[in-house]
């Protein structure tokens, strides 16, 4: 336990901060969680135990990885899509091609069918690539979506 | 009348590229027409525009933008800000840059082209070019 000058000199800036979790770390480990007032002030300040709290580009990042992990795993069921970083530097594109699956939904919403865009980008496409597309895109947005 | 060479990415197709042509102004030919191959990765397209001496037209603005190519270093590059490029939409907002005095800027910068405007990044900052 922290005494009550301890608390009293206690106040919100990092070096404090940092201090504080040296010192509750030392007491064991996961250190606790260690509450007291900032000096001069009424605020009840409560300092979590864990030393590194993540930031919102930390946090960012590990949105980015669990998306990633999720494209990869994705890409395994569906062969014809393709996350390479030549094209589109690693956007979900139709293998070798430089067709995205998001113009792909855009073309399917734009034409109105799967025949018409595998029509349209012909000879270089063929529908089952376009099924694929919309297939991976499925995937992909109920796994991310999925609460559990 | 000085022609725009417009190179038009594969993802936007020839519909794009004959509702373009109508224009008069524009020449435009489609990526596979300047023989490139369907899967030319984006750096081959961007850095070709130069020796073609003409200005990308694409849709993919995640991986083609201002801060990966800078100006001077590709013969152009102008980006439709559309999730859905309908040929119609894309030739009106051509259409309406070309008529804003301000397209000779295009060439060997990236151009952000909007409904109502084209955000151009040239050496000098970035110019808003309003319809």
């Amino acid at each position: 336990m922290m005494s009550a000058r301890q608390v009293d000199d206690y106040s919100c800036n990092h070096e404090n901060e940092m201090s504080l979790l040296a010192q509750s770390s030392s007491h064991g480990w996961p250190p606790k969680k260690r509450s007291g007032r900032i000096a001069g002030g009424n605020r009840r300040v409560t300092v979590r135990g864990w030393p590194y709290r993540p930031r919102a580009h930390d946090r960012e990042a590990a949105f980015r990885r669990r998306i990633r992990f999720i494209l990869k795993e994705c890409i395994k069921k569906h062969p014809e899509v393709s996350i390479e970083k030549g094209i589109f530097d690693g956007i979900p594109h139709v293998r070798e091609l430089r067709l995205s699956v998001g113009d792909v939904l855009s073309q399917i919403y734009m034409r109105g069918s799967i025949k018409a865009v595998a029509d349209y980008y012909a000879p270089h496409v063929t529908e089952e690539q376009i099924k694929e597309a919309v297939a991976f895109a499925q995937d992909v947005l109920e796994i991310t979506c999925d609460p559990h | 009348m000085t022609h725009i060479k417009l190179v038009v990415d594969f993802n936007l197709g020839p519909d794009h590229v004959d509702k373009l042509n109508e224009l008069g102004a524009i020449k435009a030919k489609t990526t596979i027409e300047y023989g490139f191959n369907p899967w030319t990765g984006d750096d081959d397209l961007v850095r070709a525009t130069l020796d073609e001496g003409c200005i990308l037209l694409t849709r993919d603005r995640n991986t083609i933008n201002e801060r990966i190519y800078k100006p001077c270093t590709h013969g152009g590059v102008i980006i439709i800000e559309n999730p859905h490029p309908f040929p119609e939409t894309v030739f009106s907002y051509v259409k309406a840059f070309c008529q804003s005095g301000k397209r000779s800027l295009a060439e060997h910068c990236v151009t952000h082209l909007y409904e109502d405007k084209a955000i151009i990044h040239t050496h000098r900052g970035s110019e808003t070019v309003q319809f």
